[in-house]
């Protein structure tokens, strides 16, 4: 089974990962060392902005477009050299009291900012980014102003003083850390949920992710590293203008990312080692082998910027494909970690009752009651636009009833989506919402956000290694029961169609529901696919005793797996039986092949 | 501050806003029309002016150098797009060839002429024909990109015409004649009829386009192509051809507004960047999406800017750009709910 | 005398690894309703995007008045007179009715009296002459149906295509609807092709249908000779059905 469909593209085994790491600690150690301060310079730069673009990459990650994080690295740059000059505050409290105060006024401003959607975010970012730039230049008793901050004092680490060679070897320590520390938060468990943030919130919040938290968690994390490369900056430089943290060094960053690519830490470093790489060149190539004035290489970075975003996204991971692997738990394990599932009752029934909506002037649903008991699968049929998606996410809290109610055993249904899945409900969509950019496995794995624990903190620390690999188990637990373990670690866009419901299956099998809603699911499907899917159900609702909401067009998949059957019509229940009885109720007939006069 | 200090820095606003109000105005246009955020948009002002300037000192504008070779690959593109859908290459060639010979004419014209009205006519022309080749060069090809990934490209637009600009007519401002030299005393203070005749553009210039939107049926399609491109295409409406001539008209406006705004600050290749992200503040108290709004919005900026500026003029960008946060989240709130599909 | 006014021939459509309409031949004459009738998925609306050109054709011609269309862009399909009410209506929501009504006549905005093109459209569906300021988002579902067909009528159109017009709509209404393109049908010799779920009320309306299954034509006759068929009852609810279905 060949993974590899692109040519070029090149896996980075794990089990070599050491060995390389130790590899380019060595080159660098020759490097910072041997070479002249000059270039020893550079690889501060580079250092520098690999700490700005993990955190950015990050952010952007998770669909957040920052156009102003120059001004971050700015902040962290300034305090640290006022702290430092002006105060007498020894380097290894200021720069955690820059970092400090960077992440306060992130917070602030992604408490303002960060509900915008669409392009408005980005705006705003531009805003407060050239805002407080503009600051820099106008407080001029405070930051020196445009004549800029000189003597700055040097990095001082427990008496010793660290020049520029020190300074470079310390930001890329910091590099190597922050490198770690995401590398494995991109494969725990909130890199997961940031990921289906970007291109599927609805998707993420249906499995119990609190969005806008996970957000600015990922901003103010992302000010952290930008103050702290600015502290760098500071330190390294000894000499501050604000001109280094003007608009166009937020364009830089955002260069920077989009040229490494946004999918994996590494990207980060690439593009920020490339950045540099490139605009030496492209100095060089215009000053002097062609005469031209400075600023030139900026449309060349312009043009990069263009091309990239429209023929290849990924940046320059698009040809190279670092693959993580996921851990093992020894035996045992599996049982030990408690789940939400434990700890609340099992639901019996889910019951809708007289519900209607309203959609400016349309009626969609008009006082609808139709129930879902456990160990029954429940049909909801009806013709194209009666309402069935209208009344699923009326279920699912997606789009809540205008009157009328939901409720399970009893208690209503939550408002907001992301508690839905813990009174044990879960769900597929119509249109697969699977991420891209992780393995069947790691999808999967998402089902069980709920009953994770792992933030970024402990992700970072490497803390979540019992909890990942339960995690995983139980992931592989839920593909077997689909039949799809083998396929676990493919892409999730190796799979066809058919395959991916049943790995969106999977998914909801995690939180161990007792009530699953399929949306549409067989639309796609090929027989032998749709086969497989009504022998799942039937051993779900057989063997878990689950209680299954089927909403389908499919009538041959209908006919031969449910229990019970509602029918819907321009937004009404038409009727509702057992298959026999359907198939031969002459109102049911006439909805689907229309009535004559 | 007396009243004669406010009511000089009302005018000082007013007339800092009727600049501003051109570049809004076109901001607003594109964006209805094709769901771009042009953060590149002062840029035109640049260049018309400079263009104009270049035409003044009896030079060609080497803008016709960008606009030749632009336009050359924008018509490779179209060629290799007829082949591989099996259409007449002939078509865009002779459309191409068309343009470039009017623009050509226009532009040898303008480098003999002693006319100000040719100059400037020629220099609108040059910078106008911009527009369309950069929507083909960096929206067409992806006309289902997001908004987000749409304003990262302006970002690189800018990143493109900002340096060139600095390229093709160096560091130093280059003056441009006005229309008129004169002031009109107006109570205790007077305008000078430059600041006028701009205001008056801008204020025509709206009016249009908003008649235009509104009323005319080619402007409906316009819109209607941005608004549901499936049912625009199902309508007849060419939703590629209305991309592009929406980028011309912008663009057209935004270099207007530089061939005017040149003589009052002179003309040198920094003076559009700001302008525009200014003309963007105030097109956003619009939503993007209102011309008469943006319009205020832009003048009320432009009064703001001029009090700030008294009250501390190192601090005022800083205050004007802190402004575009609360108004976006109060546009953000009162925001219809989309009806659109896109 | 040929009076076919569209003649499909062989017609495949397909994205990637699906093949979504398979090899469909069928011709259309000038004042005739052709319908095609299936279930969910069958292709039907793949195969008249690919009739306007919106989507790609993989084999196969279509020809508009013994002229071969090829490749020819949507914009000049519209404007030899090829129109379609789309699926899901692709209004203009934001933009109002008479706006949305008006802009369906942009192909023919030089030739044609719009104001009396307009009128046309109040006298068969009057209730858009009462909303006609209103935004069309607004509108129920039958009123933004009637806004789409008549977007669509009022240039006059040569063929008609109208895809699932009866979508979420009450009886009523598509009755209405239906009367209304029947008795154009009848006045103007105006040529449908319609494509329906609803497939009772298609056959009583047309002159010749297609039963499509899976992208095949797999049933043809007249609107009667079809709306007996046991097969098309096979082919909505599935096996069972059809047998004990043709007792009532």
């Amino acid at each position: 089974m060949n993974t590899e469909r692109l040519s070029g593209r090149t896996a980075i085994r794990a089990s070599r990962g050491p060995w390389v790491m130790a590899m380019l600690v060595a080159v660098g150690l020759v490097l910072v060392s041997q070479l002249s301060t000059y270039y020893v310079g550079l690889l501060a730069l580079m250092g520098i902005n690999a700490l700005v673009c993990i955190g950015l990459s990050f952010v952007l990650g998770t669909g957040q477009v920052s156009l102003g994080h120059a001004a971050f690295v700015g902040m962290g740059a300034y305090s640290c050299a006022i702290l430092s000059r002006d105060f007498g505050v020894p380097t290894l409290l200021a720069i955690p009291a820059s970092m400090a105060l960077c992440m306060a006024v992130a917070y602030v401003l992604g408490r303002i900012t960060l509900r915008l959607k669409g392009h408005s975010l980005p705006l705003a970012t531009l805003a407060w980014g050239m805002a407080i730039y503009v600051c820099f230049v106008a407080a001029i008793d405070v930051t020196g102003g445009a004549s800029g901050f000189g003597d700055v004092p040097p990095l001082n680490v427990f008496g010793i003083t660290m020049e520029t060679r020190g300074v470079t070897l310390l930001a890329w320590v910091c590099v190597g850390l922050a490198y770690i520390a995401f590398r494995r938060i991109y494969r725990g468990r909130v890199g997961r949920i940031a990921k289906a943030i970007k291109a599927q919130s609805v998707m993420a919040t249906a499995f119990g992710a609190d969005v806008p938290a996970v957000k600015m968690k990922a901003f103010v994390l992302s000010a952290a590293l930008a103050a702290l490369a600015g502290c760098f900056y500071a330190f390294y430089m000894r000499f501050l203008s604000p001109t280094s943290f003007a608009i166009g060094a937020s364009f830089n960053y955002l260069i920077m990312v989009v040229l490494g690519g946004a999918a994996h830490p590494i990207g980060a470093i690439i593009g920020a080692v490339t950045f540099v790489l490139m605009e030496l060149a492209a100095q060089y190539l215009f000053a002097k082998a062609l005469g031209m004035p400075g600023q030139m290489e900026t449309m060349l970075f312009g043009a990069v910027l263009i091309v990239m975003l429209l023929r290849w996204p990924d940046g320059l991971l698009t040809w190279l494909k670092p693959r993580e692997e996921i851990f093992e738990a020894p035996d045992g394990h599996a049982a030990k970690l408690p789940q939400v599932a434990d700890a609340r009752p099992a639901v019996k029934r889910v019951d809708v009752k007289q519900v209607t909506k309203r959609f400016g002037g349309l009626h969609a649903l008009k006082g609808v009651s139709i129930s879902v008991p456990t160990g029954r699968i429940t049909g909801l049929i009806g013709p194209n636009g009666a309402g069935k998606s209208t009344l699923f996410n009326a279920v699912t809290a997606v789009s809540p009833a205008t009157t009328g109610e939901v409720r399970i055993d009893g208690a209503p249904l939550p408002r907001h989506v992301r508690d839905v899945i813990r009174t044990g409900m879960a769900r597929t969509f119509q249109h697969v919402q699977l991420v891209p950019e992780l393995t069947v496995l790691q999808n999967v794995m998402i089902g069980g956000y709920i009953d994770g624990r792992a933030g970024l903190v402990s992700s970072a620390l490497g803390l979540d290694r019992t909890e990942e690999a339960v995690m995983a188990g139980r992931a592989r637990a839920a593909l077997k029961q689909v039949g799809l373990l083998e396929a676990a670690d493919r892409p999730i866009g190796s799979l066809p169609l058919g395959s991916q419901r049943l790995v969106e299956v999977a998914r909801a099998l995690m939180s161990r529901p007792d009530v699953l809603l399929l949306d549409e699911p067989a639309a796609g499907l090929r027989a032998g696919e749709k086969a497989q899917l009504v022998e799942l159900l039937k051993s779900l609702r057989d063997e878990r005793g689950m209680a299954i909401l089927l909403v389908e067009h499919d009538m041959e998949l209908v006919m031969s797996c449910v229990d019970h059957i509602f029918v819907l019509n321009h937004g009404e229940l038409l009727a509702e039986g057992d298959c026999h009885q359907i198939q031969t109720n002459p109102a049911v007939i006439s909805a689907y092949l229309g009535t004559e006069a | 501050m007396d009243l004669q200090t406010a009511l000089f820095l009302l005018a000082d606003g007013l007339t800092n806003g009727a600049v501003y109000a051109l570049v809004g105005v076109s901001l607003v246009l594109i964006y209805t029309t094709t769901r771009v955020v042009n953060i590149a948009q002062g840029e035109y002002v640049t260049f018309g002016a400079l263009t104009l300037a270049s035409f003044i000192e009896g030079a060609i504008a080497p803008v016709v150098w960008v606009v030749g070779i632009g336009g050359a690959v924008s018509l490779a593109l179209d060629v290799r797009q007829a082949i591989l859908n099996r259409r007449s290459v002939v078509r865009p060639v002779a459309q191409y060839a068309a343009i470039g010979a009017v623009l050509a004419a226009l532009t040898l014209a303008a480098w003999h002429t002693r006319s100000l009205a040719l100059q400037m006519l020629a220099a609108l022309a040059l910078v106008s024909a911009l527009g369309p080749i950069v929507y083909r060069l960096t929206v067409e090809p992806k006309p289902g990109s997001s908004t987000v990934v749409l304003v990262i490209i302006g970002v690189g637009v800018s990143m493109i015409m900002h340096p060139m600009a600095l390229l093709l007519w160096g560091p130093d401002p280059r003056s441009v004649p006005a229309i008129s030299d004169g002031r009109l005393p107006l109570g205790p203070m007077d305008i000078a009829y430059q600041s006028l005749f701009v205001m008056a553009v801008s204020i025509l210039a709206t009016l249009a386009l908003f008649a235009f939107f509104r009323f005319t049926l080619l402007g409906k399609a316009l819109r209607a192509a941005s608004v549901n491109r499936e049912g625009a295409q199902y309508c007849g409406i060419p939703v590629v051809l209305a991309g592009r001539l929406s980028f011309f008209l912008a663009a057209a406006l935004s270099a207007a507004s530089g061939l005017l705004l040149a003589p009052l600050v002179t003309a040198h290749y920094e003076m559009g960047f700001v302008v525009g992200l200014k003309g963007f503040v105030g097109a956003a108290m619009g939503g993007l999406v209102n011309y008469p709004l943006s319009v205020a919005g832009v003048v009320t900026l432009g009064a703001l800017e001029s009090f700030a500026s008294f009250l501390s003029s190192s601090y005022r960008d800083a205050l004007v750009f802190a402004l575009v946060i609360p108004i976006m989240l109060w546009r953000n709130r009162h925001a219809q709910e989309d009806l659109d599909e896109h | 005398m040929n009076d076919t006014v569209l003649d499909v021939q062989n017609l495949t459509v397909g994205y990637g690894p699906i093949t979504a309409v398979d090899n469909i031949s069928f011709d259309v004459k000038a004042g005739s309703l052709v319908t095609l009738i299936g279930a969910n998925g069958a292709g039907k609306t793949t195969l008249l995007k690919a009739l306007m050109g919106a989507l790609p054709v993989r084999s196969g011609s279509v020809r508009l008045d013994g002229v071969e269309l090829g490749q020819i862009p949507v914009e000049e399909r519209v404007r030899r007179g090829m129109y379609l009410v789309p699926e899901k209506r692709a209004l203009f929501a934001s933009m109002k009715v008479e706006d949305n009504l008006r802009l369906g006549a942009f192909a023919k905005r030089r030739s044609l009296d719009i104001e009396r093109g307009l009128e046309r459209i109040f006298t068969l569906f009057p209730v858009l002459k009462e909303r006609r300021e209103q935004q069309a988002g607004t509108l129920s579902g039958g009123e933004q149906q009637m806004v789409a067909i008549g977007r669509a009528l009022i240039a006059q159109p040569r063929v008609l295509l109208l895809d699932e017009p009866s979508i979420g709509l009450a009886p009523r209404i598509v009755q209405q609807i239906m009367e209304v393109v029947v008795e154009l049908k009848r006045k103007d010799r105006l040529t449908v092709i319609l494509v329906e779920q609803n497939a009772r009320l298609a056959l009583r309306a047309a002159d010749e249908a297609c039963l499509v299954e899976v992208g095949r034509v797999v049933k043809r006759g007249s609107g009667s000779e079809l709306a007996n068929d046991p097969a098309l009852l096979r082919s909505y609810l599935g096996g069972a059905a059809s047998e004990t279905a043709t007792q009532h």
